[in-house]
């Protein structure tokens, strides 16, 4: 449920704008001049705000596209994102964007088209393939039945030759992907982590098991899925309950259809990680030792997580292209593709 | 952290039926500011006007404990172009009509009544600006309160007092606290809402006096002691079943040693997700 809608005057007699209020009739609709009035104010309460984000509709303004830093690619010879959303309704407790963003209310620029206009300029001017990935500052389709972002964005990607798109998320909301013919222009990476991370950490989101069952449909549709293991986070016992887990995974999957694997310890710039602890300094996920090492602090012990999780994945699924999204600081770190 | 809900009204009638509802006795009056209080809330009549409202604030807050999570409810009359007499809004938007700024309360709870945008006023008006609740202070108020709270935790509520059909001139003081009193259990919902907010995030009182014991032993510097402190919150979230303060600490020989010793068991805790 939405409590508050606020409008940008810009957007206010967008289709998408009109679409998304109608479906809202109990809503309170605020206009106001921009969303950053809202968004980017001083003297919000994050925490309050997750309870009950409101949703702001505005209109993004170029640039449109970020280039994506080269240790976070999947291959292809260029990489942008692009945010369409800011935020997630989903509470996980290790989320950097708790740390980036003052507001927890949702931010949804509404003039997809525009994004699209951009993409399709982009990828013209790339020689090579052109990745696009969606889910940095938000997840990809939690929100789906609400703003119709896979609805409308992959069908387009399907026209572009030389562009795929990413589509980031820990949701189940895949009816409107397996509700279309499958294609090799999208991606559905799905974030997945042990039963007791989920339980623990990822508050509001749906069990592995269930992300598992969506995994597998996809799969079985003929999308190329993505899986991403990132954050691995390491706790007592955890190096069992891992290899149990991907022992899981692999079970249910077909190993040979994976598009990527990727791989990360929990890692946070500095200053969001200072801000995750002043929100929740509760909160023993970062009460345990950080390297701290060029401005990102890295829990203590990710590395030793990161070389079981890429044995595990070596004798699982040895097809699959595997990227490490995070540097360990050893030169015997395993080779990933 | 302890929580003070702080209620501002311009005139001694609109206070009038807060200070019985909420059982306020009058207190000596500071900074030529009269308000009121019992243990949780404190009530400032402000007078009339923006600068009156944000001074109100000021001194309200003045009085408040830093480790204080302030609460701020700015409960008065407003006019309305067509909205009956005696019915209350809650801001959510306040349009400072002198300056053209602009603030967005955030409303995260259950409003037990409608919301609305209130536009603020320099001088009293009978020329309502469209839809909106017009007032004297709700701008200088929000601006003021969320200095020292957040968006979420400072709200203005508006009851009706006038409007094209009924004019200001009709009003006494009688009738403006009656007005006040219809809707008492609107704004003491909303005080309840703000209340369990506030506690929804309020963070675990530390245990201020366990790291004494160390203090009085060795002398730390206020840096060393900021670091006891923390190392002192990791202990008990990383080692909650071991006791604090270690009683192996005995052989140090300074406060570096301690907080070194510390350190190194911090450190090397590991984190337990079936603690909870």
């Amino acid at each position: 449920m939405i409590d508050s809608i606020y409008v940008e005057e810009a957007v206010a007699d967008h289709p998408r704008t009109r679409a998304i209020v109608q479906r809202y009739p109990k809503s309170r609709v605020v206009e106001c001049d921009s969303y950053t009035a809202i968004f980017n104010r001083r003297q919000q309460n994050f925490r309050v705000q997750k309870s009950r984000p409101a949703l702001i509709l505005a209109h993004k303004p170029g640039p449109r596209l970020h280039p994506v830093p080269a240790d976070q690619h999947l291959g292809a010879a260029h990489n942008f994102y692009f945010s369409h959303l800011l935020n997630c309704p989903f509470d996980c407790r290790y989320c950097f964007l708790q740390g980036m963003f003052s507001s927890a209310n949702y931010v949804l620029f509404v003039n997809y088209e525009a994004f699209v206009d951009d993409i399709r300029a982009q990828s013209r001017e790339c020689d090579g393939l052109a990745h696009y990935f969606s889910g940095y500052d938000c997840d990809s389709l939690a929100l789906e039945p609400l703003t119709g972002f896979a609805e409308h964005f992959v069908s387009e990607f399907a026209q572009i030759d030389n562009a795929v798109l990413e589509l980031r998320t820990k949701s189940i909301q895949v009816r409107s992907l397996l509700a279309q013919p499958a294609h090799e222009h999208c991606v559905v990476a799905m974030s997945l982590a042990p039963a007791p991370v989920i339980a623990r950490f990822e508050h509001g989101t749906p069990g592995l098991e269930q992300r598992i069952g969506a995994l597998r449909r996809l799969q079985l549709h003929g999308w190329p899925i993505g899986l991403r293991f990132d954050p691995l986070l390491v706790f007592a016992g955890g190096e069992v309950v891992y290899r149990e887990f991907f022992e899981q995974v692999f079970a249910a999957l077909d190993p040979d259809g994976i598009h990527s694997v990727t791989l990360g310890g929990l890692r946070l710039p500095r200053e969001f990680a200072k801000r995750m602890v002043r929100l929740y300094p509760d909160e023993a996920l970062f009460a345990g030792a950080f390297d701290d090492t060029g401005g990102v602090r890295t829990a203590a012990g990710s590395d030793s997580l990161l070389r079981t999780a890429l044995a595990a994945l070596r004798r699982h699924a040895p097809a699959a292209p595997v990227f490490l999204q995070h540097a360990m600081d050893d030169s015997e770190t395993p080779a990933a593709r | 952290m302890t929580v003070q809900l702080n209620f501002v009204t311009a005139l001694p009638s609109e206070a009038r039926p807060l200070i019985d509802h909420f059982r306020l006795g009058q207190q000596h009056r500071t900074n030529g500011i009269t308000w009121y209080a019992n243990d949780t809330i404190r009530l400032a009549v402000s007078g009339v006007g923006k600068s009156a409202s944000a001074f109100a604030v000021g001194v309200l807050s003045g009085m408040s404990h830093a480790r204080t999570r302030a609460l701020w409810l700015n409960v008065g009359i407003a006019g309305h172009r067509d909205a009956a007499l005696g019915s209350i809004g809650i801001a959510h938007r306040i349009d400072d009509l002198a300056t053209a700024q602009v603030y967005y309360p955030g409303i995260v709870f259950n409003a037990p009544c409608e919301s609305s945008r209130v536009a603020c006023f320099d001088r009293p008006t009978t020329s309502y600006d469209g839809d909106a609740l017009c007032d004297m202070e709700s701008a200088a108020f929000f601006a003021a309160a969320t200095r020292t709270s957040g968006v979420e935790f400072a709200h203005v509520l508006k009851i009706v007092s006038d409007n094209s059909a009924e004019h200001l001139t009709m009003l006494n003081r009688q009738i403006i606290s009656d007005l006040i009193r219809g809707q008492i259990e609107v704004i003491a919902a909303v005080a309840d809402e703000l209340l369990h907010l506030a506690s929804r995030v309020a963070v675990k009182p530390r245990a201020e006096s366990s790291t004494t014991a160390l203090e009085q032993r060795w002398h730390f510097s206020v840096t060393q002691a900021l670091q006891l402190h923390e190392l002192q919150r990791r202990w008990m979230l990383l080692r909650p079943d071991s006791a604090w303060p270690p009683t192996d600490l005995t052989t140090c020989a300074n406060a570096n040693e301690v907080i070194e010793r510390l350190g190194h068991v911090v450190d090397s805790a590991v984190l337990r997700i079936d603690a909870r």
